[in-house]
């Protein structure tokens, strides 16, 4: 089973996102903040890692810089999921290391696909 | 088909002011002993005033262009000493006008342009009172008085409409923030609810009866408008933020011209409209980043949709010595003479209450001047009431052919000379 990390301050967003995963056979874990985000990824490497950028606190693009520096956490790829849709933060998201930017709001029935996609790239 | 009625483009403006004021400057000139000095300024006065009359009369959103600014302002200021020298010198109390003149480039220029300015100014007035200060020195005190008023009313007004054009930036500015954090925090309850109801009409939550089915279609069908609106805005209030092209290319603007047209068919269908392309066989290539092109042709073709009742709306390029032009014209209602100038303007809505039924935020077409307008080319819009509009732009070619067509050009040039 696929093992996602949810990194997002809204608990709708969670929601859906369990929904929609858990239905495809994934495996979803839920944090609210980055920082617990980054403890849970520590302890339990996830397979592929959603992450909001507008958080409180620590923000997504310090995470995803965070996940990238640390050698357990390094090779997990990183879908960033955010309401900012400029082109400068997405063009960001990618010089951090992200490996894709899903724009909100998104389709949660063809989320499943994408990662499977992008954990498919990845290796 | 509609009557033309371009707009004249800003740069013959420009250069009939320039033409008709030294015009006005040599012929005044040259019969100034022939008519009396009352009709002299008379002419001085009306020169001026007519060519700001076709300036704020013609005035569009360009900003006139520093060069000519100045050999504007210099023209203007040789009517002026020439009026006074004529006026009796330093007797005249014409030395006023200078203080018009600088407070005309105090509010439309920054401070340093301005003390050069000043300094011109007294080397002409002392120019043209040159005799009487000669003779008895002590008009040199009255001199210098009058040239410290003058400099002490333009610094002022300079320095207060800074002041003012200050506060207007500082107010533009909170309002684009403002805009930009409306636009991103009106995704995150969107997210919520399109996502619910994706869920839901994906059965994640259990199997839906027809009739649930429909109605969650129209909940995510109008979210989605909503979501759309809301990147409007946020297009307004950072236009800079789109207009940051991901990727300029070249590409065939034919090809994408008749992608856009075929994505619109099925809007047209459903409104009973015909929705037409001429196009030419040949590629034509422009520079540019596809998707915002895309965008100009989309605002255009959606607006065009939404506002004719019946019959069609067409879609046709052109291409042209060293542009390409690109015309979507409607059978629409038109727009009205009073509206024409302001269709660009942002949140501009000609019928509010019509506008409310088609619904729409009044950006598109100023997302589309933006982006016409960073690559360099123009828009704009010719339109009849009851016979319909016609919005046109045009994009230089690539630069690659220039190349070659100056080269051709240059080689006949050799050819002829050699017979």
């Amino acid at each position: 089973m696929t093992k996602v990390l949810v990194i997002d301050d809204d608990s709708d967003v969670q929601e859906i996102i369990k929904t929609a995963l858990e239905a495809e056979d994934f495996e979803v874990t839920g944090r609210f903040n980055a920082i617990e985000g980054i403890r849970r990824a520590l302890k339990d490497p996830p397979d592929i890692i959603l992450l909001d950028v507008m958080m409180a606190g620590t923000d997504g693009f310090e995470a995803c810089r965070a996940f990238k520096a640390k050698e357990i956490t390094k090779n997990i790829p990183i879908v960033m999921i955010s309401a900012k849709i400029e082109p400068r933060s997405q063009k960001l998201a990618k010089e951090l290391g992200a490996s894709s930017y899903i724009t909100k709001p998104f389709d949660p029935l063809t989320l499943g696909e994408t990662l499977l996609r992008v954990i498919e790239n990845n290796k | 088909m509609m009557e033309k009625k371009e707009l004249i483009p800003f740069e013959i403006v420009k250069a009939a002011r320039i033409i008709g004021l030294l015009t006005g400057f040599i012929i005044l000139l040259f019969v100034y002993r022939k008519i009396p000095a009352l009709f002299l300024f008379g002419g001085i006065g009306l020169a001026i005033f007519a060519d700001q009359l076709l300036y704020f009369s013609l005035k569009r959103k360009s900003t006139l262009q520093i060069p000519f600014f100045y050999v504007q302002i210099f023209i203007y200021l040789a009517l002026i000493s020439m009026a006074i020298y004529f006026a009796g010198g330093l007797r005249s109390g014409l030395f006023l006008l200078y203080g018009l003149l600088l407070i005309y480039v105090a509010v439309s220029r920054r401070l340093s342009p301005l003390v050069v300015f000043i300094l011109v100014v007294t080397l002409a007035y002392a120019g043209v009172t040159l005799p009487e200060w000669r003779n008895s020195p002590t008009n040199i005190g009255m001199i210098s008085q009058r040239l410290i008023l003058l400099f002490l009313i333009s610094v002022t007004t300079s320095i207060f409409s800074r002041i003012i054009v200050g506060e207007t930036v500082k107010l533009e500015k909170t309002k684009e923030d403002l805009l930009s954090t409306v636009s991103h925090e009106l995704r995150a309850p969107l997210t919520s609810i399109l996502g619910y109801v994706s869920l839901l009409l994906g059965g994640k939550a259990g199997a839906l009866n027809e009739k649930q089915k429909t109605f969650l279609q129209s909940v995510l069908q109008q979210g989605k408008k909503l979501e759309s609106l809301v990147t409007d805005i946020l297009n307004a209030a950072r236009p800079e933020v789109f207009l940051e092209e991901k990727e300029i290319k070249l590409f065939d603007l034919t090809k994408l011209i008749e992608e856009v047209v075929e994505k619109f068919q099925p809007v047209a269908m459903e409104r009973n409209l015909h929705l037409k392309r001429e196009l030419p066989d040949n590629i034509l290539v422009v520079e540019g980043d596809p998707a915002r092109i895309e965008q100009v042709l989309i605002n255009l073709i959606d607006n065009s949709l939404k506002y004719t009742e019946k019959g069609e709306v067409s879609v046709s390029l052109e291409p042209r010595d060293r542009e390409i032009l690109v015309k979507v014209s409607d059978t629409g209602p038109g727009i009205s003479e009073e509206h024409l100038p302001y269709v660009f303007e942002k949140f501009y809505q000609v019928d509010g209450s019509l506008d409310r039924a088609k619904g729409g935020t009044g950006l598109g077409l100023a997302i589309a001047q933006e982006i016409i307008m960073s690559r360099g080319g123009k828009i704009w819009v010719e339109s009849e009431l009851g016979k319909g509009t016609t919005f046109s732009f045009t994009l230089p070619v690539r630069r690659a052919d220039e190349g070659r067509s100056k080269v051709r050009q240059r080689e006949t040039i050799k050819q002829g000379a050699r017979k």
